[in-house]
């Protein structure tokens, strides 16, 4: 294949999963009983893939991030505090809770990669903690550990005299908010992967003293990341907060803004594929439909995405995106075995 | 609210008690990190998994407690043999790859355990009944009995470092992995031994959690939790950095806690942590 | 080129996103005159999404003896650290379905309906709760919504189930009923209108406690309270402030609030202690909290009771609190069935013939779960119909005692019209659970919940 005809048969794709994704709602009311359900449940696959795409942009420098839930809470809250509190519309506390996620990430990124590896993983941790137990403790302002719930408060558009609600009711028009959303902030993230400052990212990921020695501000980029991909975790905490409506803490493991929810962000983002853009995408939709199909034996699940994260990492380093390599591999393994087996049974 | 000296001191001997529980649990975590160089997330789940045999044998099957913790330190141990050989080992300290790996694992043992030991709260025997009163005080025993049991295990590890052979290989493994290669010391069988020694320990540190508060399957979490803070204080892969880590860690939110509400007392040891981690990454022992 | 063609591709986005936003709210605004009656009038049987109409119930009843299905969906966390409590409750629901179901189902009209139950896990998270809930309604056409046990996941689901037109049966306890002004109080209101109550909640059991305190235990005036860390237990404490003076006793210290994680209670229980009570309340607990405040309690050297206002079986604070004295708390001990109505024993038998141990520790959130859906069964065919707005409407005119059975006792009905605004919480006899001084677990006095 020449390069022209990958380039088109990769745009095409493109387009038609473009057209699937728009279409989607749809789809769903011509094909399922409960549209508005299904429509709910993409919808909290939209705001994870903003999520785990976010941490995997703070990966592209080398470091894994495990404050995403604890980012998420602080936009989330801000968002749902500011319009409470003092009115203000969603769309701009929405903004807002991603700025002040970006900003707590900016102050913290410097101190913060200070350390590498390991000691960076655990300061996020704990900052995810620290932000869950505050949102607890901080009860005149956040509830407590009983959380916030705001039904009236539903984010509008008024374009002439047409006024779209973004109401839980079919969950369609929050469907399209989250991918206008997500798109926009998904391809700011690919355009950054793509372009020099992408590439900068992966010299400071293989060699970051190397990239330092020829002249490259590694702690500037690695703050620049982190600010970013807290604001778009914090945004992704603000769509989380309007579509569900509450905001609870409990410390239960369970809980979204607990240490788990990054903990399955960063499956998310290895079984999809850590090398590739599209990895977090397929992990965060093929799992959560997975799990959605599986409610039955929702107390297995843990155990079946462990076991599955675990069968990844040793045996499909690439994640999901590299199946058709991975087949392909395994293909010629096994003709290669067969084969054997028949010249020596000659 | 008035809070007395004797308040503070019978919460510094409470904190003792808390911290020798911590110890026990972030000695293997730190040994793992500085023997093999993988932060074990599954670690927490291994102490739970102790706490569970313990439990099987004690509460359902009638055995000794005394006796149930020592079988469960050795099934526990040999639970992380198999764990480093099948899936710690392969992994070889690449970081991504066993961030995942242990997650997972720590996923599939809570799982399995919440299976086998249906849902729910669960409770081992008490080590030792009741309180006695010095000058106005009230200590429990069982506290008392707990911090002994983790002093004489962390002598025991200690001694053995010191003085055995295979002790001083691995702190030659833990100082300088290629230093100890090039003397012959075979680091499969260090890693072997490093986790199979902190899971032991962790299932000791889990018994003695599970009788003195109780046991369910997500108690390895907020285990693990406050094993990596006191590795961080302590500086990771320290013993002597471990032991004085965890005592600080158990007193400081104690007395936290008793002065300023069982809340602070979670969240002012992190916030301390996370400074602690930023100013002095190596911690109170650390080296590099 | 690339990036031009991207640019396109982002515009072309943008174009059909909003484009696909038109569409749907012009599409909207045709429905909304439909779709918008059953939130008015009564009938339910469109579901917010569209043209589907929900199963079964709600459709043909003209022909006679049809046995039909009637779905009621459970929502509670039946994974993570909490999952003991909601596996118990979704135990009791399966024993009081199947108990109707074996008796023949509920004879509503010509028909027979057979309860179809089914259960979802919200696993503590309110996004789960809420997908649990439009799972529950929009693809199994659940009718009736009992759960979620944790207080503030009702608010989420509630809103879910009145656009449905689906009936938000409360069956397990709340933490503080409308009377405890908070913000995010989830009790029964005149503005919430198919949502229904079918259980006590702790300030309205509290008094019970206090007679039962200022009875046995004379001596005991001042009271430290303590318990979980949630709005309503600040208000609570508040409430306590004015209420327990006014029956001769004395609210001491502060509040001590517990963190659900709170794993060593000696530092709270040494600061709650440092006020010089007679008696120690947890005015809200979690299923470990009653049981380590206690324990905690007696290795400081405090001997005065230990009372709880959130149901809870002594053996489970007992379990934690190994041989602990002067221990009470609403909920129903299993160590002493003998006394308890011949319903409960009934239930109970069915308990243990499904192979649970007959002194199981979480025995009373199983019961509570069974009466709940047993009394919202009653409602249902004492209203002869399946239409939830129906039911909601009849089960608010049940005011008469005796109206309704409980496994608690006899003589309940409806009421809550003076503290609550509304006619729909359950007014039922309840226990006193505890321990003496004498050390043997018991069920110490029947009391019968009034709620005005």
């Amino acid at each position: 294949m020449t390069e022209r005809a990958q380039r088109i048969t990769k745009t095409s794709a493109f387009v038609v999963i473009l057209l699937l994704v728009l279409a989607l709602p749809w789809i769903l009311r011509g094909t399922v009983k409960a549209a508005p359900y299904w429509t709910h449940v993409f919808v909290l696959i939209g705001v994870f893939t903003l999520m785990t795409s976010s941490m995997r942009a703070i990966f592209r420098t080398g470091e894994v991030s495990l404050g995403t839930a604890g980012f998420m809470l602080v936009g989330g809250y801000a968002a749902a505090i500011l319009s409470i509190r003092l009115g203000l519309s969603p769309w701009l506390t929405m903004l807002l809770g991603g700025l002040l996620s970006a900003a707590i990430g900016g102050l913290l990124a410097y101190p913060f990669f200070r350390v590498k590896g390991v000691y960076f993983s655990i300061t996020t941790l704990l900052l995810g903690f620290v932000f869950l137990y505050l949102a607890g403790w901080m009860d005149w302002l956040t509830g407590g550990w009983q959380g916030l719930q705001f039904f009236n408060i539903t984010p509008e558009l008024t374009i002439g005299s047409l006024n779209v609600a973004f109401t839980t009711k079919t969950n369609i028009e929050y469907y399209y908010l989250v991918v206008v959303v997500v798109g926009i902030c998904l391809f700011v993230l690919y355009r950054m992967e793509r372009s020099r400052v992408g590439l900068v990212w992966k010299s400071i990921s293989e060699a970051d003293h190397l990239a330092q020695s020829v002249g490259v501000n590694v702690m500037g980029h690695k703050i620049f990341v982190f600010t970013v991909a807290c604001f778009f975790t914090g945004l992704a905490g603000g769509l989380y907060a309007f579509h569900v409506h509450a905001l609870s803490p409990t410390s239960t493991p369970a809980n979204v803004f607990h240490f788990f929810t990054s903990v399955y962000c960063l499956m998310y983002m290895v079984v999809g594929g850590v090398n590739s853009f599209y990895g977090p995408l397929v992990g965060t939709t093929l799992f959560m439909l997975l799990r959605e199909w599986g409610r039955s034996v929702s107390e297995y699940w843990p155990l079946v995405m462990g076991s599955i994260l675990i069968l990844i990492v040793f045996f499909m380093p690439k994640g999901l995106v590299g199946l058709p390599g991975y087949s392909r591999i395994w293909y010629e393994k096994l003709r290669g075995f067969l084969r054997r087996r028949a010249l020596s049974s000659e | 609210m008035d809070i007395t000296a004797q308040d503070a001191v019978q919460s510094i001997i409470n904190g003792l008690c808390m911290g020798g529980t911590y110890v026990l649990i972030g000695l293997g975590l730190t040994l793992i990190l500085g023997i093999m160089n993988i932060l074990q997330f599954a670690h927490g789940e291994v102490y739970m998994v102790g706490a569970f045999i313990v439990y099987l044998l004690c509460v359902l099957n009638g055995v000794n407690l005394y006796l149930a913790v020592v079988i469960s330190m050795i099934a526990t141990a040999v639970l992380g043999l198999i764990l480093e050989r099948v899936f710690l080992r392969p992994l070889k300290g690449v970081f991504l790859s066993y961030v995942c790996v242990t997650t997972g694992l720590s996923l599939i043992l809570q799982t399995a355990v919440m299976l086998v030991f249906s849902k729910g709260v669960k409770q081992l025997p008490s080590l030792w009944g009741g309180s006695f009163s010095v000058g106005g005080m009230f200590i429990s025993r069982e506290r008392v009995v707990a911090i002994v049991i983790a002093l004489l295990l962390t002598l025991a590890l200690y001694s053995f470092l010191k003085w055995t052979r295979y002790g001083l290989a691995m702190t030659a493994s833990a100082q300088h992995r290629e230093g100890a290669l090039m003397q012959g010391i075979n680091p499969n069988l260090m890693s072997a031994l490093v986790v199979a020694i902190g899971s032991g320990l962790a299932a000791v540190g889990g018994a003695l959690g599970g009788s003195i508060f109780n046991l369910d399957p997500y108690m390895g979490g907020l285990a693990f939790m406050k094993g990596v803070t006191l590795i961080v204080i302590g500086g990771l892969g320290s013993i002597p950095g471990a032991v004085v880590g965890g005592l600080f860690l158990g007193v400081a939110e104690s007395l936290l806690a008793l002065f300023f509400g069982s809340q602070m007392g979670i969240i002012l040891p992190l916030v301390l942590v996370i400074i602690f981690l930023l100013f002095r990454p190596k911690g109170l022992f650390g080296h590099d | 080129m690339k990036k031009r063609s991207l640019a396109i591709l982002l515009a072309l986005m943008l174009v059909l996103g909003l484009g696909s936003v038109w569409m749907v709210a012009c599409g909207e605004d045709e429905e909304t005159t439909t779709t918008a009656a059953p939130t008015t009038t009564a009938g339910p049987t469109t579901t917010g999404g569209g043209p589907q109409t929900t199963a079964a119930p709600t459709t043909a009843t003209t022909a006679a003896g049809e046995t039909k299905e009637l779905v009621i969906g459970g929502i509670a966390f039946l994974t993570g650290p909490g999952a003991a409590g909601g596996m118990a409750a979704k135990t009791g629901w399966e024993l009081a379905a199947a108990k109707i179901n074996d008796a023949g189902g509920l004879k509503i009209g010509n028909d027979t309906y057979m309860v179809k139950l089914l259960v979802e896990d919200d696993a503590m998270s309110v996004d789960q709760a809420s997908t649990a809930a439009q799972k529950l309604i929009q693809q199994d056409g659940a009718t009736f919504i009992m759960g979620p046990l944790v207080d503030a996941f009702k608010n989420v689901i509630y809103p879910i189930c009145a656009q449905n037109g689906v009936m938000l049966a409360d069956v397990d306890t709340k933490n503080a009923s409308a009377a405890i002004k908070y913000e995010g109080n989830t009790d029964v209101s005149p503005d919430r209108p198919l949502h229904a109550r079918f259980h006590w909640a702790n300030d309205e059991m509290m008094p019970y406690l206090f007679d039962y305190l200022q009875e046995n235990y004379p001596d005991a005036k001042k009271i430290a309270v303590c318990g979980v860390t949630e709005a309503c237990t600040v208000a609570l404490y508040d409430w306590l402030g004015t209420t327990l003076p006014a029956r001769g006793l004395e609210r001491v210290g502060a509040l001590e609030q517990m963190a659900p994680d709170t794993a060593d209670y000696v530092p709270p229980v040494t600061r709650l202690l440092s006020a010089k009570p007679d008696a120690i309340l947890v005015a809200v607990s979690t299923p470990q909290t009653w049981g380590q405040v206690t324990k905690a309690a007696r290795d400081l050297g405090f001997n005065g009771p230990v009372m709880c206002s959130t149901h809870m079986g002594v053996e489970f604070a007992l379990m934690i609190a190994e041989g602990a004295k002067d221990v009470f708390g609403a909920g129903i001990a299993m160590a002493d069935l003998a006394g308890l109505p011949p319903a409960m024993q009934e239930a109970h038998e069915a308990y243990v013939a499904k192979g649970y141990p007959a002194q199981d520790e979480i025995a009373d959130v199983y019961l509570v779960g069974y009466n709940g859906l047993w009394v919202l069964l009653q409602a249902i065919e004492k209203a002869q119909s399946v239409d939830p707005q129906e039911v909601y409407d009849f089960y608010q005119t049940l005011t008469n005692p005796g109206d309704l059975q409980t496994l608690w006792g006899d003589g309940a009905y409806v009421g809550g019209l003076q503290s609550t605004g509304v006619n729909a919480v359950l007014c039922e006899p309840y226990w006193i659970n505890g321990v003496g001084a004498d050390g043997v677990q018991k069920n110490l006095k029947q009391v019968f919940i009034d709620v005005p």
